[in-house]
């Protein structure tokens, strides 16, 4: 930033260049020294001498010179003009006219100049003219006095220059002689100008007489001109009779002057923009807009002039900024600049709240002689208000304004008396929020004593559906007074609810009276689970899937049971669902289901269950017209979530929730993948809830530290089962190169190879010390160009000749650099023809991209933690720690392999193992194992099988093992063999 | 190796490469439009710049003590961004000449102007004030031309010079010229006009504010007009001699 302000003066400074010399260059002020001169003057200097003066006769009376202007030294004063040698007048111009002379008469002239302080310089030279003969005249008019012939401007004109010169054309030759020329406003008569005609301002060259203006005229205004009688006389003295009124001599100014806009305000609804302005003069507005300075979207034009302007945009999105361009137009189409702006429409209010809260739990009835106490737990909605409690004595109210109403407030017990004995009470809770809405209701019957014994209990039926039994424990609570209403509120008036007919049955559950010994219409016995709808609430709302009578939920949420109308009969129809506690049917809970407001279907929500478990249910339809009840029996099988600790942000919580859901209770009719998809777009959430990523820049720089971590797992090379002879420039695989391995002591060949076209060697060495020498034609061993080095770019575990120790025995690994000494064509070709099998340059390339951005990542990810200790951070840089630390501390070495007995356990010493080609049965490699079995060999990647020929003890080999085909990608074997 | 790179393997590594080097540099741009500029990217925010007619601040949130302060003596800038430097330039005119030469006797007038033109991205914009260094401001040794009377306190719309009496007045003109010089045509201090030749002052050793913006104007600049004016009357007598008012422009950044 610094380099930038830095150019900015730069270039402010060459701009300026030296102009700027007495200025100071600082921040904050500059200041500037000058002078002002002026020169006061001893005046003896005359002005120079009037040259080229000129006269001419214009009529019998009057004479015309002009000459040329004089210099002065300090200022010209004027001029003396003197006719045959006496002065005759003084003037400041350097015309005059000479009148009042006689007919054809010759006269002379001289001009004499004059400073300020009265130094006259020579006379000039002397010009003479002729008047005229009386009767000749100029065009006079006889006898008559001049009048006017034509203006110009002409009368009526418009779009006249404010600065014009005024014209008028006479009937006759005319002079000047006295009173004024005066402009006038037409709209309110106020003089704009007045002008003597015997001033320089006016004019009379022959019969044309011009009118030089004081000072312009304002634009955009109607003017008349009067002229004052006798202001003009002809060469015989008549006077000119003037004009006067607004009628004669009218023009208006033009107007060149674009409105101006001032005062813009912009308000806006959520789909509304409303821009009010105004302007300097009346003018037509005329508005653009856009999402961007581009203005694409519209434009609107008034169709009136004013001043005071207003705008209204509709059919805006909601939430969006919005630009604005505004031009004003006048009458004269002066366009005004434009004047811009932006508004942002709001966001749309939230729909109203028709949600009504959960039923109320654990309702229960706990009969008395002449009362019934009722507990329930009310429901847990963030806006629940209160429960109401309805009475029925021959079936269960069906909405808040059925019955008697018995309770209305938000305790959570209530005993209901005075009741007559032995009477069977219908009781329905329903709670409400603060918009009241109500939900469906949780329902509950009793009989009050009679004072007799009780009968014997009723024979159970074969449907599941449970039968709820006063709950015998009342609520901890002390029950409010024995009215039916203790709430201190008074409730609100429920809204007006069509009355269903009372339920009665004989049979157990909810609807113990309902005769139910009807027939069920063909509609209702066709219902089965599947028609209805079970939708998860809670985060979000889900359909949640049917599967075996069984349908999945969590537990930690309500459900809403629908049943579409479209499924029913037209006969009124009463439906309640019936929950059975895992428990125990003691704590068995009914709730209605109720047409809902749009009449599509009857609804009821069970809340949530709390805990894990199944939970059997029963719904029952009730047909009042056919006195039939029909019940649909399933279960619901509650999950819990298990709760994050509460240091993890709710929101993420709430996804992680959701996403953890979408698998426990797969939604209906979508596909397989939605699952995943929701775990996984849960996740993104999550991620991306929890990393507080705010700006596409955040995003990168998460995205940059992902992908490093993710490359750290590919960005290690891993450690073949053979070693490599390349050469150190190139880094290209040498072969053929020899390779032996000798025993240090004894210097004895323990292992000899050929690198393959991979440049690829290998051989199994017994514990002991050895040195390994690798030798080809036009390249040397060791390198001198990597030695010290344990790896290059691309190649770990280098060799130099040195003796190594090999302590329990293995396959050499080590990567041998050889630096070219001359150039080898073999190697050229290769190069050339692509030939390498293992080698991969894309490889090398892939390998070297992924330490990039691996490395990349670490920075990236180390500079964030240092700038935000966050727990995002510093888990981030833990893992690529841990991805580091892994990748140094752990290699993927060759296992060794062994020819192992399968029923014993025990390895094969000194079999002789046989790899052939199939097809061709041709030995590609003969090998032998060790005393323990252990053997390798090393070939061109391709499909072999092996042979194993097991030593007897009488040194005659016997076949034990004939593996079928294997491809060996490696051209090694990297399981045992068992015998 | 480089000339074995495959076509895909280019495809791979030139977004990849644009990926982890451009982007971290496009970020780090100045945020600019035609409207406003931001002249150093700012971590911490909340602080505002504001101004009314009597005061101006400049904020800036999580710190205590800072901000500008100034009175007639003194100005002090503290804290985090009010040691930002603003860029402020004034081009002047040179010296002026006022034309034509005054006559000792007989009375005469002369004029002269120069425009200043102020440069400055300031976005509290700047002030410009004119003071002489002398009173009276035009003086020949023992002899000067009597400083401008104006008839009442505002600017005088005509310069008038007694007809015994010699005057030396100045009237600025400008889009940033502040009230006192606008007039609305026959009377100054007054309207919105800026008439040519018109609303005559004093040229004192007071500093008088002429100019005044609220706003940045870079690179533009804005261009303040001068206008000198002395005047001799027609029965005064004028010594002879060169005659010279020194003064001083002094522009502010706010």
């Amino acid at each position: 930033m610094t380099r930038h302000r830095i150019i900015a003066v730069l270039f402010l400074t060459t701009l300026f260049g030296g102009g700027v010399f007495g200025a100071a260059l600082t921040a904050e002020a500059a200041a500037n020294n000058f002078t002002v001169g002026l020169n006061v003057v001893s005046d003896s200097t005359p002005p120079s001498t009037p040259t080229g003066l000129t006269a001419n006769g214009i009529s019998s009376s009057q004479i015309n010179l002009s000459w040329t202007a004089s210099t002065d030294n300090v200022a010209v004063g004027g001029y003396v003009v003197r006719r045959g040698g006496t002065p005759v007048a003084t003037t400041s111009g350097i015309t005059f006219s000479d009148t009042g002379l006689s007919p054809s008469t010759g006269y002379s002239y001289t001009v004499q100049a004059y400073d300020t302080t009265l130094n006259y310089s020579g006379l000039s030279s002397v010009a003479s003219a002729t008047t005229s003969a009386p009767s000749g005249g100029g065009g006079g008019g006889g006898g008559s006095p001049p009048v006017v012939s034509a203006f110009s401007p002409v009368n009526g004109a418009t779009g006249i220059s404010p600065t014009t010169t005024l014209q008028i054309t006479m009937t006759q030759l005319v002079n000047k002689v006295s009173g004024n020329i005066t402009i006038k406003r037409f709209s309110d008569n106020s003089v704009k100008d007045t002008i003597a005609v015997s001033g320089s301002q006016v004019t009379a060259g022959g019969a044309i007489v011009t009118i030089t203006l004081t000072t312009p005229l304002a634009q955009n205004t109607q003017y008349y001109v009067e002229a004052d009688a006798g202001t003009f006389s002809n060469q015989t003295g008549q006077n000119f009779a003037g004009f006067t009124g607004n009628a004669t001599w009218v023009f208006t100014t033009a107007d060149t002057v674009a409105p101006i806009i001032s005062g813009v305000t912009s308000t806006s609804t959520y789909t509304t923009g409303k821009i009010s302005f105004t302007t300097n003069e009346n003018a037509l507005a005329t508005l653009e807009w856009g999402t961007s300075t581009a203005y694409g979207l519209g434009s609107a034009s008034e169709v009136g002039y004013n001043t005071a302007h207003a705008i209204t945009l509709t059919g805006l999105a909601t939430n969006t900024l919005y630009y604005f361009r505004i031009t004003a137009k006048d009458t004269s189409n002066n366009v005004s600049g434009a004047s811009t702006g932006n508004f942002s429409t709001q966001n749309p209010p939230p729909p109203p709240d028709t949600t009504p809260p959960a039923n109320p739990t654990s309702f229960a009835a706990n009969p008395a002689l002449t009362s019934i106490a009722l507990t329930w737990v009310n429901p847990s909605d963030p806006d629940f208000r209160a429960v109401r409690i309805m009475r029925r004595t021959g079936g269960y109210p069906t909405d808040p304004s059925d019955g008697v109403l018995v309770y209305d407030g938000s305790l959570l017990s209530v005993t209901d008396s005075p009741l007559a004995t032995g009477t069977r009470y219908y009781y329905t809770a329903f709670a409400r929020d603060n918009l009241f809405n109500y939900s469906s209701g949780a329902i509950v019957n009793a009989i009050t004593d009679s004072g007799v014994p009780p009968p014997p209990p009723p024979t159970p039926t074969p449907t599941p559906t449970p039968t709820p039994a006063p709950t015998p424990t009342p609520s901890g609570t002390t029950p409010p007074p024995a009215t039916p209403t203790p709430s201190g509120t008074t409730p609100p008036p429920p809204p007006p609810i069509v009355i269903f007919p009372p339920i009665t049955s004989t049979s157990t559950g909810p609807f113990v009276d309902f005769t139910g010994t009807g027939t069920p219409s063909v509609i209702t016995e066709k219902l089965s689970l599947y028609d209805l709808i079970f939708t998860q609430l809670g985060l979000k709302e889900e359909t949640l899937a049917i599967k075996n009578g069984v349908v999945r939920t969590n537990g930690d949420f309500p459900v809403r049971v629908s049943l579409p109308s479209d499924k029913l009969p037209d006969s009124l129809t009463t439906i309640a669902i019936s929950i059975e506690d895992p428990k125990g049917k003691s704590a068995a809970a009914s709730y209605l289901l109720r047409i809902n407001e749009s009449k599509t279907a009857f609804e009821g929500v069970v809340p949530a269950f709390g805990a894990p478990g199944k939970y059997a249910f029963t719904i029952s339809v009730l047909d009042h017209e056919r006195q039939a009840i029909t019940r649909i029996p399933g279960v619901f099988e509650a999950f819990i979530i298990p709760k994050l600790p509460s240091v993890v942000p709710l929101v993420v919580q709430q996804a992680v929730t959701q996403a953890l859901t979408s698998i426990e209770a797969p939604v209906n009719n979508v596909s397989p993948v939605a699952a995943p998809i929701g775990v996984a777009v849960g996740a993104s959430q999550a991620v991306l809830l929890a990393t507080n990523v705010g700006s596409g820049y955040d995003l990168y720089l998460l995205l940059l530290k992902l992908i490093g971590l993710l490359t750290g797992l590919f960005r290690r090379k891993r450690n073949e089962p053979w070693g490599v002879v390349y050469d150190s420039v190139t880094k290209r695989p040498l072969d053929p190169a020899y390779v032996i391995a000798a025993h240090r002591e004894t210097s004895q060949s323990k292992g000899e190879a050929i690198t393959d076209l991979d440049g690829r060697y290998g051989f199994f060495l017994n514990p002991g010390e050895y040195v390994i020498v690798a030798n080809k034609t036009h390249y040397k061993f060791p390198s001198d160009k990597l030695k010290g080095k344990s790896r290059d770019e691309l190649y770990e575990n280098l060799y130099f000749g040195d003796p190594f120790q090999v302590r329990e025995g293995g396959v050499v690994q080590y990567n041998i650099p050889l630096d070219p000494v001359e150039f080898d064509w073999n190697e050229f070709a290769k190069n050339q023809d692509q030939v390498f099998q293992i080698y991969s340059n894309k490889k090398n390339v892939r390998l070297w991209v992924f330490n990039t951005i691996f490395f990349v990542g670490l920075i990236f990810s180390l500079l964030s933690l240092i700038l935000s200790h966050t727990l995002l951070n510093f888990t981030v840089v833990a893992i690529y720690a841990v991805i580091f630390g892994f990748q140094v501390f752990w290699r993927v070495s060759h296992k060794i392999t062994r020819i192992m007995n399968k029923t014993t356990g025990r390895p094969i010493p000194f079999a002789l193992i046989k790899v052939w080609l199939p097809g061709l049965n041709t030995i590609v490699k003969k090998t032998v194992s060790d005393q323990t079995g252990r053997f390798f060999f090393l070939i061109p990647p391709g499909t072999y099988y092996v042979t194993i020929e097991e030593k007897l003890p009488d040194g005659s080999y016997k076949e034990v093992l004939h593996t079928p085909d294997m491809e060996l990608k490696g051209g090694v074997l990297k399981q045992d063999l068992l015998v | 190796m480089h000339r074995n790179f495959t076509t895909a393997t280019r495809i791979i590594l030139l977004p990849l490469g644009m990926f982890f080097v451009c982007v971290p540099f496009a970020m780090a741009y100045v945020s600019s439009s035609s409207n406003y500029r931001i002249q150093d990217d700012s971590i911490n925010n909340g602080g505002i710049f504001s101004s009314s007619a009597s005061y101006r601040v400049q904020d800036t949130l999580g710190e205590s003590g800072v901000g500008t302060s100034s009175s007639g003596t003194y100005r002090v800038k503290a804290g985090y961004q009010q040691m930002q430097q603003t860029y402020l330039a004034l081009v002047p005119p040179g010296n002026i000449s006022l034309a034509p030469n005054i006559p000792q006797s007989g009375g005469g007038n002369a004029d002269g102007i120069g425009v200043w033109t102020v440069v400055t991205d300031n976005i509290a914009g700047y002030s410009m004030t004119l003071a002489a260094q002398n009173s009276p401001a035009m003086q020949s040794g023992a002899n000067n031309f009597a400083n401008y009377i104006t008839a009442g306190a505002d600017p005088d719309f005509s310069f008038t010079t007694p007809a015994a009496a010699s005057r030396f007045g100045f009237s600025p003109e400008g889009t940033d010229i502040v009230q006192r010089f606008k007039d609305n045509g026959a009377a100054c201090n007054a309207g919105a006009l800026d008439s040519v030749s018109a609303c005559w002052d004093v040229l004192s050793t007071t500093q008088t504010s002429i100019a005044r913006r609220n706003t940045a104007n870079s690179p533009a600049g804005t261009a303040t007009t001068i206008r000198f004016h002395a005047g001799s009357g027609a029965s005064n007598v004028q010594p002879a001699g060169a005659y010279t008012a020194t003064a001083t422009v002094t522009v502010l950044a706010l």
